[in-house]
């Protein structure tokens, strides 16, 4: 071992108490940091994967004025034909045409205003969780001519079941009359409040002739591979649709733009008390390390005296301080590591969270995330900020003189 | 010699001993204060964020305490409705405890222009009863609000866009009454407003009560009674006097309608506490390590003390003064450094930028903290708490030493 490390190492545990108190300050730290960070990385993940996938997907292929004016004449021409072709695609994992507009359902008792999504029957379920959340009857299919699938909530508002019957009023394209009379074939409970009170589903087929869209749809949704492969699914879709110029290929940022600023706005709040955490460790560490160097002053001015140079005694106190930070470092990453990788199997429990879970859709036991960067980020701005808390008593040795010093002044 | 130690005396040796090193001092005290104020700071904020909340939720339908027919929160349908009120509750509404009383509807309806059609919520009200005071929150930008008598709607700018109409034409609205039938009428567009949150100024449309009462065949009945109390005092006796006059009914307060806002509401404190007690551990090791440190250099003198007769009592309350004022000057500089900051943000925080994150939480992309004495006291009351516990060991530790072998310590 160099000298510095071995003389570093030595001057550590002269106190050992102080130095293990600071140690654990920090382990504590970098605990509480792991374990934070890697649990809001898990549960934004899967808030993300889980809203996502419930209906509005990771891009969707819009009219290009349709985002801004979700109006039927703003709509996508051949769509059931192109999301055909976009399925092909190497980075796609899935596609399905919608039509979306808004109509008053009635049944024999209730009527309700419902936004109404027309769907391709067989693709649906590879771009949205819902048709899995069936609780009652069947998802569409072709066996379903006219048939409808509705939420759980409002089924009950309307009062209907399946096999009711339920009258559709509305406006289509071009501000023609829409009219129809459906049957309930389905029920599903999509976890979603909102959604569930609002929306129905039927065939595309059915929608474009209800709502007399000929061959048009509102958009195609489009799952990537992954959260992370969105950007290359983009750019592949962009590719095949580039020569339909009335066309736009939007990421779920754009699409639900909500999702990512609550998710920053919540990092940002994070921030802040991981921030006063760091920093009140930091003080911790500051305190320790001017301690050492205010009570060897007598020490340091024999060294002074005998001819070592300044600069190599604040390299001593930075390994001493490195060594100090390291072994808070380790001790943290251990613990906190095992905690984690605890909470990562069995999940953690909110107990009176529910409404939060079903706000934004989470489930009630929330996976932190496993992941070098969560792990390391926190406990890395502790080592450094230790090593720069180092600086302050660094700059009082470097002010002792060496005949002053060794009368402890 | 005494077995009590002057007041004076121990403060001020304490206040002395922690001036001995004072650079040590200094940090720590930094350190309390800046873990202080970053707490109160941030709790703050969140009731602010949380207080903003409440507010939006309620901003379409205001009300201190609001009054359903049963069954009606979970599924809003005109088949739920209240006689207007007359009798006892008729008396406890006219009494001192209520500011302003009046009543509603609300359904939701599908509203078509001759362009569009669009879903939104249909809110009747009496403009005799609450015009000009109730929905202070959305601003009329143009036309006029309704009278009593009434026929026409006030819609918000954001739906106006989106029917492709304009103030003076005729919108149809379909919905459904009190018979099961589909009820429609056309109504002229009276009055256009903007509301903070663009969610809700596309969905609802306001308009007198009568008409609404009309258009649903419902005459003399009403959804929602909202009650705007003489102070938040009363609010919980009125709720109680109403229950107990108004057995089947939901009687909520307005912190109690939305049930993930009163969640959140009820777990605040609890979450507050976790929050500054796991600040306070990190801390707490700083505390400790420079009370040894202080202890630990002074165990000769601590010795000398013991061996000119002051008891091990008096040298446990010295240490616990030094660790109180410290503690003190901590948390005061917090508190003030907190207070300073709160108050340069008492007009509230733009965070335009964010709005729409803000509007999926259901808040109004301004934040203002609120600032709250209970959570000064019990960030304070932790923080001295603990560290007086944590000063405990440290202090019994050095009243024990034995003079002999202190002052011949090297």
């Amino acid at each position: 071992m160099p000298l510095i490390l071995s003389l570093a190492w030595r001057n550590l545990w002269r106190h050992q108490r102080r130095t293990w108190l600071t140690i654990a300050a920090m382990a504590l730290c970098n605990c509480i940091l792991i374990f934070m960070i890697s649990l809001q990385a898990g549960s934004y993940i899967t808030m993300l994967n889980n809203n996502l996938a419930v209906f509005s997907g990771h891009l969707q292929v819009q009219h290009s004025r349709y985002l801004d004016d979700p109006k039927p004449r703003f709509s996508v021409d051949n769509g059931i034909e192109l999301a055909a072709e976009l399925r092909k695609l190497p980075t796609v994992a899935a596609a399905a045409a919608r039509g979306v507009n808004f109509a008053l359902l009635s049944s024999t008792t209730r009527s309700k205003a419902m936004q109404v999504v027309g769907v391709e029957a067989q693709f649906e379920d590879s771009v949205s969780t819902i048709p899995g959340t069936l609780v009652a009857g069947q998802y569409l299919s072709e066996k379903t001519p006219y048939g409808l699938v509705i939420g759980r909530r409002s089924a009950s508002h309307l009062k209907v079941d399946i096999g009711s019957e339920i009258t559709l009023l509305g406006s289509g394209q071009n501000g023609a009359f829409a009219a129809s009379i459906l049957t309930v074939v389905g029920i599903v409970d999509s976890g979603l409040e909102e959604l569930d009170r609002s929306t129905v589903f039927i065939q595309l087929t059915d929608f474009q002739d209800i709502f007399s869209y000929q061959r048009q749809v509102s958009h195609i949704a489009i799952r990537s591979p992954s959260l992370f492969m969105v950007n290359q699914t983009q750019d592949a879709v962009v590719r095949a649709t580039q020569n339909n110029s009335s066309l736009n290929t939007l990421d779920w940022d754009t699409l639900v733009p909500g999702l990512k600023q609550a998710i920053l706005s919540d990092i940002a709040s994070a921030l802040f008390i991981y921030t006063v955490l760091i920093i009140v460790v930091i003080f911790s560490v500051l305190n320790n390390q001017l301690m050492a160097v205010l009570e060897r002053r007598k020490e340091y001015g024999i060294l002074l005296s005998l001819g070592v140079a300044h600069r190599r005694l604040i390299g001593l106190l930075f390994a001493e301080t490195a060594l100090l930070a390291l072994l808070g470092l380790a001790l943290g990453l251990l613990v906190g590591s095992l905690i984690n990788g605890y909470f990562a199997t069995h999940g953690v429990y909110f107990a009176g969270m529910e409404q939060m879970a079903e706000k934004f859709n989470l489930p009630s036991r929330i996976h932190p995330m496993m992941h070098p960067i969560t792990t390391l980020a926190g406990p890395l701005l502790v080592f450094v900020g230790s090593l720069l808390a180092a600086a302050y008593p660094a700059l009082k040795l470097n002010n002792l003189h060496p005949v002053t010093a060794r009368h402890g002044l | 010699m005494s077995a009590k130690l002057p007041v004076k005396v121990i403060m001020a040796m304490a206040w002395r001993n922690l001036w001995r090193n004072r650079e040590r001092s200094i940090i720590m005290i930094g350190a309390l204060a800046i873990a202080v104020a970053a707490m109160l700071f941030l709790i703050a904020m969140m009731r602010g964020l949380l207080n903003d909340m409440s507010q939006q939720n309620l901003r379409a339908l205001p009300g201190d305490l609001q009054i359903h027919p049963s069954g009606y929160l979970d599924d809003p349908s005109i088949d739920y409705r209240l006689p207007w009120p007359e009798g006892d509750l008729l008396a406890i509404l006219n009494g001192p405890l209520v500011k302003r009383w009046s009543g509603r509807i609300s359904v939701g309806a599908m509203i078509t222009s001759e362009r569009e059609a669009q879903g939104g919520q249909l809110i009747g009200y009496l403009p005799s009863r609450e015009g000009g005071s109730s929905f202070n929150e959305v601003a009329l930008i143009n036309g006029q609000w309704p009278e009593d008598d009434s026929q026409g709607v006030v819609i918000g700018a954001a739906l106006l866009d989106k029917l492709e109409t304009q103030l003076g034409k005729r919108i149809v609205l379909t919905s459904q009454d009190s018979n099961g039938d589909i009820a429609d009428i056309g109504a002229r567009i009276m009055g256009v407003y903007r509301a903070e949150m663009k969610a809700s100024e596309e969905r609802i449309i306001y308009m007198a009560l009568p008409a609404l009462q009309n258009m649903l065949i419902s005459p003399q009945h009403i959804q929602q009674i909202a009650i705007f109390s003489s102070g938040p005092n009363a609010l919980h006796t009125l709720q109680q006097q109403i229950i107990d006059t108004l057995p089947n009914t939901d009687v909520q307060r307005w912190d109690q309608l939305n049930s993930y806002l009163s969640a959140m509401l009820d777990s605040m404190d609890a979450i507050i506490t976790v929050l500054i007690v796991v600040m306070f551990i990190t801390l707490a090791f700083g505390l400790v390590n420079t009370l040894i440190m202080a202890i630990f250099e002074r165990v000769k003198e601590i010795g000398l003390m013991l061996a000119l007769g002051l008891r091990p009592l008096h040298i446990g309350q010295i240490i616990l003064a030094e660790t109180c004022v410290l503690l003190l000057l901590g948390i005061a500089m917090g508190n003030a450094a907190a207070g300073a900051a709160l108050f340069y943000l008492r007009e509230g925080i733009d965070l335009s930028s964010m709005a729409e994150g803000f509007a999926m939480i259901g808040a109004a992309p301004s934040l203002t903290p609120q600032f709250l004495w209970r959570d000064l006291w019990l960030c304070n009351a932790i923080v001295v708490g603990l560290g007086l516990a944590c000063s405990l060991l440290p202090a019994w530790r050095a009243a024990h030493y034995s003079p002999i072998e202190a002052l011949y310590r090297d």
